[in-house]
């Protein structure tokens, strides 16, 4: 472990530097935050410009900057704000220096696509990311007229779906049980409501969306593809703020408020559809007491004790109901808790306890006395408690270090059923696993041009007793034959808290970053990173049934390395009104999980003898051009990938590619604000087709026609290509509700040339004729989908 | 456990069928190679008994299957009694693709707890394979109860919306593992036939194996799984339980799993197993299909609307 040693190296010495050279220094400190609504800014440019260097502020607008005493002028500068100069004179050992900044009073509300420092892209360490803002996202066509996170993030380069109707998305190659998608700190099982139309973040309650595909740093962990972090608002601090709005598919409403003399503040949103409200006048007979709907809570809350703490607690109640005689419900729950303290001017410590369930029951409804009956419940818990700590040395020199320890409880799947009166349960036994890691990562300005963020992660992970490992039988290839179910062998017992199985990775993270120019810049970076959670799923979507696993003694933790380099360049006027990268990546996986063929991955204990485990690879080139100022902006993004998989017994042991490869990725998103009053905005989106794989053979067995796929290969075929093109429009009321605050029309047209994009095809006999076998592609919008809403602030 | 996902797919149609469309496409398929298909599915039941033999096809060959003509055939118990079967012909003397047995006086087939072996000769190959007749269950009692589905959307267009549902009753031996195959027959009187409603394999009591439900009566969806549709004053319900051994269970549900391997959460077309095994295991030439020998319970009903249970539904 050399690379172990040199950043303990390094980061002795900058931290004896640092120490000897404290007496003549002083550190300047403090929140910037929005004058309108106490927001914390995140990503301020504070710069010095005495020294020509600077920082940004953190995820909780908190900054810190050490420099020898003196006076400086300090800059404090943000995309869409005022820019503020500020003298500071530095005598002291710490000055304290708060700042509200005022957005911009521009005439246009001109959309602002980054959120971010307009030239973060070319100076900063950081590549392979995306932040939209969430003005943005509010302005981008949305599927219903329903603003949507998740699915404006499928418009970046590098990031994509099997379509409409999947649940979560796919960055540079990797499943969907890849990302780790946060809402503030705690992980969100299951992104999507209804199957992957609509996600479960409420827009009026997000405040900043962050995307990291590569060079993932230090202090992230557990997946290894991506990391949406996703972070609340904090409630206005300052007055009553209330956000609603009335759509095609959900209502909602939002109420944000200061509390103690402005010391706190919080944030309540809400959201319920209402089809089922209006659907219920003509629901009879069997399916009168059908149940469809899905919701959400939202709500956080924040504390300033001092000027050195503050606490936030931030809440997530989701859930989506269906089904008549034979119901099910699925939905997660999220409670963080987060404690922020800065030590001293130079250290600030974010604490995170989180608490996260995602769960789904299934069950009858039947009123024959009990019975017959059948219940199925199933759900993934995970307890977390996480230090990261800041260090902010010098303008030049920052670390980060902590650590996070996360308890999960599973419960794979646990029936019962009751025949005529008697009474069973079945299914797979409850599962526990912790997972502990610590983190040390260096940012460093060696020098104007170059820097650098590299920095090692230590995970373990132990599967837990109270249970059973499982030894399956030895796989034994045999050519032209797909593999088969393995039969359980042997057996052994576990106590409650026995280490069944320990695993320990080692995940060295590297980043830098050459700047040729003020205007361009080349980066590089290398991360390995380690999954201890897999989701098991084998149909085209995953499903909201699907179920999260531990590693065990059969699964391996999944390893990805990745190697990405890029070019950055701005151009333009005020240097970077056009902003462009070009990224390629390459990344290797191992140990990805397959499937047999029939395979039971329900309510089956011995479900491991069914997996499969191979390897994968991924790569592509991903190229971006982005227009961020004037009246009409947007960005156009091309991604050329391939993500393949290879695993014994499945394709004849030879490469496939995976059921989310798409060859060529495009977008195009373009906003256009003609006057105070409308405003227009478009996305294109061109996809190559999802792979399938098809039957060679049939035979008849009884009334069955089945499928003869020996020799056959796996997704070897592909359906045709996807595009797609969205509009809308928004048009500013010229009062809100009740004559008071704001209001805007959102009119919006999906799918607007009506193509039947296929999602995908399979095979079936004919439901007229039995003896015909035919192919059929499903397309899950087969029309134009219109839709109008209304959205109010006051 | 694809039923789950079945009955997911249903509860979301509702939201679905405004605009999520299903085309009938061609696609382009290799030929494939050519295979014997055996289907024999033999029984206790003192009925004629039957195997067909045929060839595979590529998967868009949409007309009949073609019958596999001039196989020798033959049935040999492990008491050393042999039943031969021979290929019937059409009305134009052209050979189909049934294979009868013929008449053996005194010797009735099927006898629970004997192995049977299959043996096929075709085109210079010869095929075999192995199975035993598993003990079956009596079928304690077949009710039915009246059902009002006036109300209920969906369902096809012809299809009675008042009418009875058959249920029957029969508990599962004692011992993990027994398997069934249970089939629900409506009488055709006007093509004076039983007309398979639905099939389903059951495992034990339920669905699949893991399910716990060793010597429970059969679980309610399985005993309400011999009817498609409700069946009116005078018609005649009849349920037959056929046992089947584990290996036949897999290869049955993963039929059944393939039938309903549509739509959103389809899993690719799976690779089916085989019990027929080309005598000369270095031989290219493979077959497809299941042997099996079964016990057989049955049980008829005719509707009398005086005799129908109470809906405790």
């Amino acid at each position: 472990m050399n690379f172990v040693k040199i950043s303990v190296i390094i980061f002795l010495s900058q931290l004896s530097f640092s120490i000897s050279a404290q007496n003549d220094k002083t550190t300047i400190s403090g929140y910037i935050k929005d004058i309108k609504n106490g927001e914390g800014l995140i990503g301020v440019s504070v710069y010095i410009k005495e020294l020509g260097t600077g920082n940004t502020t953190n995820s909780y607008g908190f900054y810190s900057v050490t420099v020898p005493q003196g006076k400086y002028n300090l800059v404090f500068s943000y995309v869409g704000y005022n820019k503020v100069v500020q003298e500071i004179t530095a005598i002291s050992d710490a000055v304290n220096f708060n700042l509200e900044m005022l957005e911009e009073g521009t005439a246009l509300q001109e959309v602002i696509v980054s959120a971010k420092r307009e030239d973060d892209n070319v100076k900063s360490i950081e590549m392979s990311f995306n932040k939209i803002s969430m003005k943005t996202i509010q302005k981008m066509p949305a599927l219903l007229g329903e603003v949507d996170l998740v699915r404006s993030i499928q418009l970046l380069p590098g990031v994509s779906t099997i379509g409409e109707g999947s649940s979560g998305f796919n960055v540079r190659g990797g499943g969907v049980d890849q990302n780790l998608v946060l809402l503030d700190e705690a992980p969100v099982y299951n992104s999507s409501h209804l199957f992957g139309f609509f996600s479960v973040f409420n827009p009026d309650a997000v405040k900043d969306v962050k995307l990291i595909k590569g060079g993932i740093p230090a202090q992230y962990g557990g997946r290894i593809s991506s990391i949406l972090d996703v972070k609340m608002k904090e409630g206005n601090s300052k007055k009553l703020e209330v956000n609603g709005g009335i759509g095609v598919i959900f209502s909602r409403i939002s109420l944000e408020a200061p509390l103690f003399k402005n010391k706190a503040s919080f944030i309540v949103a809400a959201r319920r559809s209402y089809i089922d409200v209006l659907a219920k006048p003509f629901l009879k007979g069997d399916i009168k007491d059908s149940k469809f709907n899905f919701y959400d809570l939202t709500a956080k809350f924040n504390y300033k004790i001092s000027e050195k703490d503050v606490v936030f607690i931030s809440g997530y109640f989701g859930r989506d109901v269906f089904g008549s005689q034979f119901g099910f419900n699925w939905g997660n729950s999220t409670t963080s808790l987060r404690w922020n303290h800065v030590f001293n001017n130079k250290l600030f410590l974010n604490t995170t306890a989180y608490y996260s369930n995602y769960e789904y029951q299934l069950g009858t409804n039947l009123r024959n006395n009990g019975k017959d009956s059948f219940e199925w419940n199933s759900n993934i818990i995970s307890y977390s408690f996480k230090p990261d700590f800041t260090y902010y040395i010098s303008p030049n020199n920052s670390l980060t270090f902590g650590g996070q320890a996360i308890y999960y409880t599973f419960k794979p799947g646990l029936a019962v059923a009751t025949s005529a009166g008697e009474t069973r349960t079945f299914g797979q036994a409850d599962k526990f696993a912790s997972e502990i890691s610590a983190y040390i990562g260096n940012e460093l300005k060696i020098s104007p041009s170059f820097s650098m963020q590299y920095g090692l992660r230590y995970s373990n992970f132990d599967y837990l007793g109270e249970g059973y490992a499982y030894e399956f039988a030895p796989y034994i290839y045999k050519e032209n034959e797909n593999a088969q179910r393995r039969s359980m062998v042997n057996f052994k017992k576990y106590k409650s808290g026995q280490s069944i199985k320990r695993y320990g990775n080692w995940e060295p993270r590297f980043s830098a970053n050459l700047q040729i120019n003020s205007s361009s810049s080349l980066k590089l970076s290398y991360n390995r990173t380690a999954q201890y959670l897999h989701l098991m799923s084998n149909t085209a979507a995953s499903t909201p049934l699907d179920i999260w696993t531990p590693s065990t003694n059969n699964i391996k933790p999944q390893i990805a390395d990745q190697v990405a380099f890029g070019v950055f360049k701005n151009f333009g006027e005020n240097l970077n009104d056009y902003e462009t990268s070009v990224e390629v990546y390459y990344k290797k996986l191992q140990n990805q999980i397959d499937y047999i063929d029939n395979s039971d991955l329900f309510l089956n204990e011995y479900f491991e003898g069914d997996l499969l485990f191979g390897k994968g690879r991924a790569y592509g080139a991903e190229f971006y051009v982005k227009k961020n100022t004037g009246k009409f902006n947007g960005w156009v993004s091309y991604t050329l990938s391939r993500t393949e998989r290879q695993v014994q017994g499945v394709n004849a042991n030879k490469w496939f590619p995976s059921r989310f490869d798409r060859t060529h990725v495009t977008n195009v998103v373009a906003m256009y604000d003609i006057n105070k009053r409308w405003s227009f905005s478009g996305n294109f989106a061109f996809y190559t087709g999802v792979p399938f794989s098809f039957p060679r053979g049939k035979f008849v067995y009884g009334n069955f026609i089945l499928p003869d796929n020996e020799n056959s290969s796996r997704n070897d075929s592909r359906v045709i290509n996807y595009h797609r093109l969205d509009l809308s429009a928004t048009l500013q009321a010229k009062k809100g509700p009740f004559k008071k605050g704001s209001a805007n029309w959102v009119f919006s047209v999906y799918n607007t040339y009506n193509r039947r994009n296929a999602f995908s095809v399979y095979f079936r006999q004919n439901p007229d004729d039995s003896t015909i076998t035919e192919a059929v592609k499903l397309s899950i919008f087969g029309s134009v989908l219109p839709a109008v809403t209304y959205n109010f602030k006051f | 456990m694809n039923n789950f996902i079945k009955y997911l797919i249903v509860s979301t149609l509702a939201i679905y069928s405004l605009s999520a469309c299903e085309d009938v496409i061609q696609v382009d398929v290799p030929k494939n190679e050519e295979k014997l298909v055996v289907d024999a599915q033999l029984n206790d039941g003192g009925g004629v008994q039957n195997i067909k033999l045929m060839v595979s096809q590529a998967y868009f060959d949409n007309k009949m299957p073609p019958p596999a003509i001039g196989a020798v055939v033959e049935v040999i118990d492990n008491e050393g009694n042999r039943f031969e079967f021979v290929q019937k012909l059409d009305s134009l003397n052209k050979p189909t693709i049934n294979y009868e047995i013929i008449p053996n006086t005194g010797n009735k087939f099927g006898k629970i707890g004997n192995i049977y072996t299959l043996s096929i000769k075709y085109n210079g190959e010869t095929y075999t394979s192995t199975t035993k007749l598993n003990r079956v269950p009596a079928i304690d009692s077949l009710i039915y109860v009246f059902k009002d589905n006036s109300d209920n959307l969906g369902g096809e267009e012809d299809e009675p919306k008042k009418g009875f549902r058959p249920e029957f009753f029969a508990r599962d031996l004692m011992g993990i593992g027994d398997c069934y195959y249970i089939k629900g027959y409506r009488y055709d009187k006007e093509k004076k036939k039983w007309e398979l409603e639905r099939e389903e394999p059951a495992y034990d009591a339920a669905f699949q194996p893991g399910a716990r439900a060793d010597g429970l009566v059969f679980i309610l969806p399985l005993r309400r799984a011999i009817g498609s549709q409700l069946f009116n004053e005078g018609d005649s319900s009849r349920v037959e339980l056929y046992s089947v051994s584990q290996a036949h269970f897999d290869f049955l549900r993963a039929a059944e799993n393939e039938e309903n391997n549509q739509g959103l959460f389809a899993t690719p077309p799976a690779t089916f197993p085989t019990n027929i095994l080309n005598a000369n295991s270095s031989s290219k030439k493979k077959a497809l299909g299941w042997f099996s020998v079964s016990g057989l319970s049955k049980m008829t009903v005719v509707i009398d609307p005086k005799l129908a249970r109470k809906d405790t539904d």
